[in-house]
Formats: C-alpha cells, sequence, structure tokens
C-alpha cells in the first residue's frame, strides 16, 4: 500500500471517528474533490462503517461474552433484526409524529418562520463613516464603513467620524474614548467629541460622568477630563440632566460645565473642537494623498515585464458607447485592453478610485489574450463580494475549457477555486485517476462568507504549469498550496479569450451555467509566470495603503 | 395513526428492508452517526408522510434514497461550520456518487469473511469501536489503555478490514 494511500485511509478514519483537524479536513475534502476513485473508496468506507456500527448496535453488549464469533453475532442479528428493528421503527416513527405535532401546534405563530434560513443578526450599531490617521488604542485596525458593535473605542490618534444608525453623527478626536451603548446612546468617557444630531435622530443622548445630555436637533461638543465634564453648545439646544437637580436646557452658544459637584452655565468655546467643515477638507486630503501615493507606488507594478493585463477600471471616458477597460501595462499591448458588457462602473477602495460592478447574469468583461503560452501564471485582483448567490462565482474564466485553460472562482461555500484543464483523457490509462486527468481542481479553506462581507478583499493565485503547484492567497497570506495528482508533468497554460465575473460566450450554442459575480472589483492583474509569496504580499500591502 | 393499518405496517415492513442501505448512504454525507440517526428519521418520517403517492412499491427502495439524499443535504446546510462538515460541492459529488453496484447483501458477506480472517480480539476491538455511543475515550478507558494506542490499533485494523473487503468485492487491490 502507497503512503499516499495510507494517508488517505487515515483521513477518512479519523473524519469517521469525528477527530479530524481543520487542516487534516481541508486535505481529505481536496482528495475527494479531484478524484471520482476516491470518492468512491470514501463510499465504501462510510458504507461499511454503518455496517459495523449495525452490527455492533445490534450485537450482545455485555463484556462477560468477550469472544462470541462474529458470524453467530452476524446471523443472530440478521435474524433478529425483522422483530427487532420492526418495532424500533415503528415506536420512532409515532414519537417523532407526536412530537411533530405538538411543535406545530405550539408554534404556530412563528411556523412561517420555520423551515425557512435563519435571518442573520446584526449586533452592530454604528459605522465607521471616516477616518483621518486613525489608530486605535486595542490596536485593531478599522477601515472606512465598518460597522461597530456596542462597546469601548479609545482613538489613540486622529479623527473618526462615527454614524450611529440613529442618524447621530460624532466627531471623535485622538485621546478620546467613547463606548458605544446603542443606536440611540453613547458615553464620553474622556476627552473630545462633537456631535451632529439630524431630525430623525432627535433625542440621541450622549452620557458624561456627571451629565446626561440629551439632545433636541443640534450641533454639540463636549469634553471630558479627570476635573470637568464640559458641554457647548453650537447650534439648536440640548437638555443637561444632572442627578437631583432640576433639568436645564442649554441653548446656542451657551455652554454647562460640572466640577465637583458644582454646575456652572457660561459660554460655548466652539474653537477647541474640530467643526464639521474641518474634517471634511481633512478627509478630502486624506484621500487625495493616499491616491497619489498609491498611484506612485504602482507605476513600478506597472513597468513588471511579466505583466500580461494590468486593469484599475478607472472610467476612462464619458461617452456612454465607451465601454473599454484599459489595460495599465507599460508598454500597453492595445489589444489586451478589455470591454465592459453590462457592468456598471462603481466606487472602488477608497474615495476617488473606480470599480466595475458585476450585478445581473449578463455582466461581464470581455478581454483576449490571444494564443500566447505560458509556464505559469499570477491572477490577483481587489474584490467586493455582495453576496456568493451561485455555485461558482467567477472571478476569470477562459471561454470555454480548452487545453491548458485557467479557471478562477470562488465557490458558494467562500472557498477559492482555481483549476487548469489538461487535454483529453490518456487512451492507454488503466486506473480512473490516470483517465480523467484533465480536470486539475485546487480548492481552498473557505475564505468568503457565504452572505459576502461587502468589504475589499485581494485574492491571489499562482500556478506553476511545469509543476503543476498552486498557491492561492487571500489579504497577502498563503491560504493554500497544492500540486494536482493528475499534473502530467511539464505543460504551459494559455488564456485566449476570456472574462471576468462571468462566464459564457454570447455565441456558445450549449447552455452554460450562471456563474455571474455578485459584487465589484477594481483592480485585476494577471502576470504570465508565479510570482512568489513574497511578491504577492508586496501587491496586497501596496493595494492597502494604510 | 389515522392511517390503514395495513399500509402503515407495508410502510414499516418496506422501511425495516431498506434501513441499512439508507443509513449507509447517508454515512457519507453528515459528520457523526448521530447525524445519521436524525436524517434517517427525518426521512422516514416524510416518507411516511409521502407513501400514498408511492404508485409502485417495488421503487420504493430509489424513492426513499431520494428522500434520504434531499434532507441529508438539508440537514447538512443547518449544520455549523466544522472540520467534520464537507464543503456543499463535494457534499453535493459524493450525494450523486453511483452507490456501488455490489448489492448490500454482497458488501455483508464480504465484510463477515473480512471479520472472520482477523483475531478474535482485534475482531472484537473493531466491533467495539463500531458501537453507537461508545467513543474510543470509553474504550480505552473501560480497556486501561491509552486513547491514542487503542485509537492507532483501532485505525490500522478498520484499514486491513477496508482493503479486505475492497478487493473481495472489486476483486482489486487498493494502489
Amino acid at each position: 500500500m502507497s503512503g499516499d494511500q495510507e494517508r488517505f485511509n487515515d483521513l477518512v478514519s479519523d473524519w469517521l471517528d469525528g477527530s479530524i483537524s481543520q487542516s487534516n479536513s481541508e486535505e481529505l475534502q481536496a482528495k475527494l474533490i479531484s478524484s471520482e476513485k476516491r470518492r468512491a473508496t470514501f463510499a465504501l468506507a462510510c458504507q461499511l462503517d454503518a455496517d459495523l456500527r449495525l452490527m455492533s448496535e445490534k450485537a450482545e453488549p455485555s463484556q462477560s461474552q468477550p469472544s462470541i464469533a462474529v458470524n453467530q453475532r452476524w446471523n443472530n442479528w440478521y435474524v433478529a433484526s425483522g422483530m427487532a428493528v420492526g418495532i424500533l421503527m415503528a415506536a420512532s416513527l409515532l414519537v417523532v409524529a407526536t412530537l411533530h405535532r405538538d411543535r406545530d401546534s405550539n408554534t404556530r405563530l412563528s411556523g412561517e418562520l420555520q423551515g425557512v434560513t435563519e435571518e442573520s443578526v446584526n449586533f452592530s450599531c454604528a459605522v465607521l463613516r471616516h477616518s483621518v490617521d486613525a489608530t486605535f488604542a486595542d490596536g485593531i485596525v478599522r477601515s472606512d464603513g465598518d460597522a461597530l458593535p456596542a462597546g469601548r473605542l479609545k482613538l489613540a490618534s486622529g479623527t473618526v467620524q462615527i454614524e450611529f444608525y440613529s442618524g447621530a453623527s460624532v466627531l471623535v478626536e485622538g485621546g478620546a474614548e467613547i463606548e458605544l451603548v446603542d443606536a440611540w446612546e453613547a458615553r464620553c468617557l474622556s476627552g473630545r467629541m462633537s456631535v451632529n444630531v439630524p431630525p430623525p435622530a432627535i433625542g440621541f443622548r450622549l452620557k458624561l460622568p456627571d451629565v446626561d445630555v440629551v439632545d433636541l436637533g443640534t450641533e454639540f461638543g463636549v469634553e471630558v477630563s479627570a476635573e470637568n465634564s464640559v458641554v457647548h453648545v453650537f447650534d439648536g439646544e440640548v437638555e443637561a440632566h444632572v442627578e437631583g437637580e432640576p433639568v436645564r436646557r442649554i441653548e446656542q452658544g451657551g455652554s454647562f460645565r460640572r466640577s465637583n459637584t458644582q454646575s456652572q452655565v457660561g459660554k460655548a468655546v466652539p474653537g477647541r473642537f474640530v467643526d464639521a467643515k474641518a474634517f471634511d477638507q481633512q478627509v478630502r486630503e486624506e484621500t487625495q494623498r493616499r491616491y497619489e501615493r498609491w498611484w506612485e507606488s504602482i507605476q513600478s507594478v506597472r513597468q513588471d515585464e511579466r505583466l500580461l493585463v494590468y486593469y484599475l477600471f478607472n472610467r476612462e471616458s464619458e461617452w456612454p458607447w465607451e465601454r473599454r477597460v484599459e489595460d495599465y501595462c507599460i508598454p500597453s499591448d492595445p489589444s489586451r485592453s478589455g470591454s465592459a458588457v453590462g457592468a456598471r462602473w462603481a466606487d472602488g477602495r477608497w474615495p476617488g478610485k473606480r470599480a466595475i460592478e458585476f450585478k445581473r447574469p449578463s455582466d461581464r468583461v470581455r478581454m483576449n489574450l490571444g494564443s500566447e503560452k505560458y509556464d505559469g501564471l499570477t491572477m490577483a485582483a481587489w474584490v467586493l463580494v455582495d453576496s456568493l448567490d451561485r455555485r461558482c462565482n467567477a472571478l476569470m474564466l477562459t471561454d470555454g475549457y480548452e487545453d491548458g485553460e485557467p479557471h478562477w472562482q470562488i465557490l458558494d461555500t467562500g472557498e477559492m477555486l482555481f483549476s487548469v484543464n489538461y487535454g483529453k483523457p490518456e487512451p492507454q490509462a488503466k486506473t480512473s485517476d490516470e483517465r480523467f486527468p484533465h480536470n486539475q481542481l485546487y480548492l481552498s479553506p473557505s475564505v468568503f462568507p457565504r452572505r459576502g462581507d461587502r468589504r475589499w478583499h485581494h485574492v491571489a493565485v499562482t500556478f506553476d504549469a511545469r509543476t503543476g503547484e498552486a498557491v492561492q492567497f487571500f489579504d497577502g497570506h498563503e491560504i493554500s498550496r497544492q500540486v494536482s495528482r493528475h499534473h502530467p508533468g511539464p505543460r504551459q497554460i494559455t488564456f485566449g479569450a476570456c472574462e471576468i465575473g462571468n462566464w459564457g460566450l454570447p455565441h456558445q450554442v450549449a447552455s452554460v451555467p450562471v456563474r455571474n459575480l455578485n459584487g465589484r472589483i477594481d483592480e485585476f492583474m494577471i502576470y504570465g509566470e508565479p510570482l512568489s509569496p513574497q511578491e504577492i504580499a508586496e501587491i496586497h500591502a501596496l493595494g492597502k495603503l494604510k | 395513526m389515522t392511517a390503514p393499518s395495513d399500509e402503515y405496517e407495508e410502510f414499516v415492513r418496506l422501511l425495516i428492508r431498506e434501513e441499512s442501505a439508507v443509513k449507509a448512504y447517508v454515512r457519507r454525507l453528515v459528520p457523526t452517526w448521530q447525524d445519521v440517526e436524525e436524517v434517517v428519521q427525518q426521512t422516514s418520517l416524510v416518507a411516511w408522510k409521502k407513501f400514498s403517492e408511492l404508485d409502485d412499491v417495488s421503487r420504493f427502495g430509489g424513492w426513499l434514497m431520494t428522500i434520504a439524499r434531499f434532507e441529508a443535504l438539508k440537514y447538512r446546510r443547518s449544520l455549523a461550520r466544522s472540520p467534520l462538515v464537507f464543503s456543499e460541492p463535494l457534499t453535493e459529488l459524493l450525494a450523486d456518487l453511483d452507490s456501488p453496484s455490489v448489492p448490500v447483501s454482497d458488501r455483508r458477506t464480504a465484510l463477515e469473511e473480512c471479520l472472520q480472517k482477523l483475531s478474535a480480539a482485534h475482531r472484537e476491538l473493531v466491533l467495539r469501536a463500531h458501537t453507537p455511543g461508545i467513543t474510543i475515550r470509553d474504550f480505552a478507558n473501560s480497556q486501561g489503555k491509552s486513547e491514542a494506542a487503542i485509537y492507532k490499533l483501532v485505525q490500522r485494523v478498520r484499514h486491513r478490514l477496508w482493503d479486505c473487503v475492497r478487493s473481495k468485492l472489486i476483486g482489486e487491490e487498493l494502489p
């Protein structure tokens, strides 16, 4: 028995016994996906497992008879099973039927929801709208657009704008600590922050250590230090609640200070706070700087001779019939520019960066990379997944699936699937593995949630056609490295006509499964060689720019 | 039960006949034996509800398998992600895999013959390890041996058994 077979048996055993680890499970699944023969072997092992369990179930469990002849045991079971199992099954059927009826009547109200896929639950109460040079004391990197759950948030430096789901918006300055309670309430634990409350959010409450500030539709700032809690009202009015004292209304231009159990009313000092206008300007400048830094950093990437295609999806033309997707390689081969079909332009990773959005089964970007052959490839893309609607969700697929052509997709399980087709079965092949070597599948662990997380992720795959090794990456990290057991020895890959975000040719006669992506892509690179993990990490870092 | 009792008896008789075949099929689609039992129970419930729609009882076996396939995939989707839960595409591949053309009785005979080839101690071991509700740990404790040692031994014996059954059924040694 070969070591490979032994390994496979061990993995199957671990799975049957319920003791398989995550990485071993991935290995087993990859082996099963890639070979029909393995699946048949697996199915038989499962059948035998069931047989053995049924035998053991019916066998005398007493340890005092340790050596009953199996033959007898088996026959006993066989003969006895009619009665015993019959009674058992009939009984369990009745029990189940009764339970079911009870449940039906008890939960009629919620009955409609039963059987429907569980709705997802949201624990967040606010969203990080914008941040400028922001770092958080807990070390967690948060991006604009991230949902924020209830809890404390300490800003070490920079400025952030938090939008509560009620509509209230809070500008938090570096050094301040805020506790998000829910969509209608927050606490300022220390530092400075200013609050803007539009009409739908009137009643939003900001608690300071000694004062509750209830907003009546306005803009105000608060400052909390060890000695003082101060409220400055810039616009509209607020109510200041202090325990044991009458409620005070503080009007525009006024302030309220509470220190050492003393309350004091005074004038507002707006200059102490970052106002919305200044923050907006900061956001603009930061965006511009970011874009410039990124643009500068990709210039050397554009000149990489190994690069075949570099799409940035920045809309080139305002003409509605101009659907060209420009290739940013230097020098650029005009025949490699793509063409958007159906897909629309949308916002990319940050303001100012554009992306292309795929929504409908007709949406795609067409391209043709010619008949050149390569010893390997690298594909890398920034992608935002709205939802994994299809069993296979296209990143890049060649038309059809001919000899040497690669396909790159995300499965609805969130796994990345890279595959290459290598020709027809060998006629002289003896085993089934050899007879069906053409489709080489490389499956990564699951990295996307099925419903999509609507965040930008960097995905990449490198493939060496000489060795058959494919390495997959997610956000700059290697997530799988496999050599297909079907790899037929040194080969090459080729692209020809292909498309991003979908699969299928308009003039193809045969029906094609629907595989359109539901999401956006704002950068897509294809190299004619496998890059190193180090290089992938660098490309990822360039695009992150944080 | 409001159903005519002869219809019910007929159903139970057919169900008993197919029970082990269905369990053997469902085993590859869900992670644990307990899951198998649940799926098969749900399957029999659905089958009983729809039994009157089945015109030809000689098709009962295939009909029941179709229900089991559906119920197993539905059940699998309800499970939380774990190393024991295979990806959906793989589960579907496994669900669609034609059950080997070997009749259940041949498989049992082969298994029985292969069990006879084992030593009495190993036979006992492998049967005990497959007793529902008994974990390898329980078994190791009852034997006063380490879990890892028992585990390795069970695996080895089990693999011998698989290879033996395979070669009997398919007439070939494993590659």
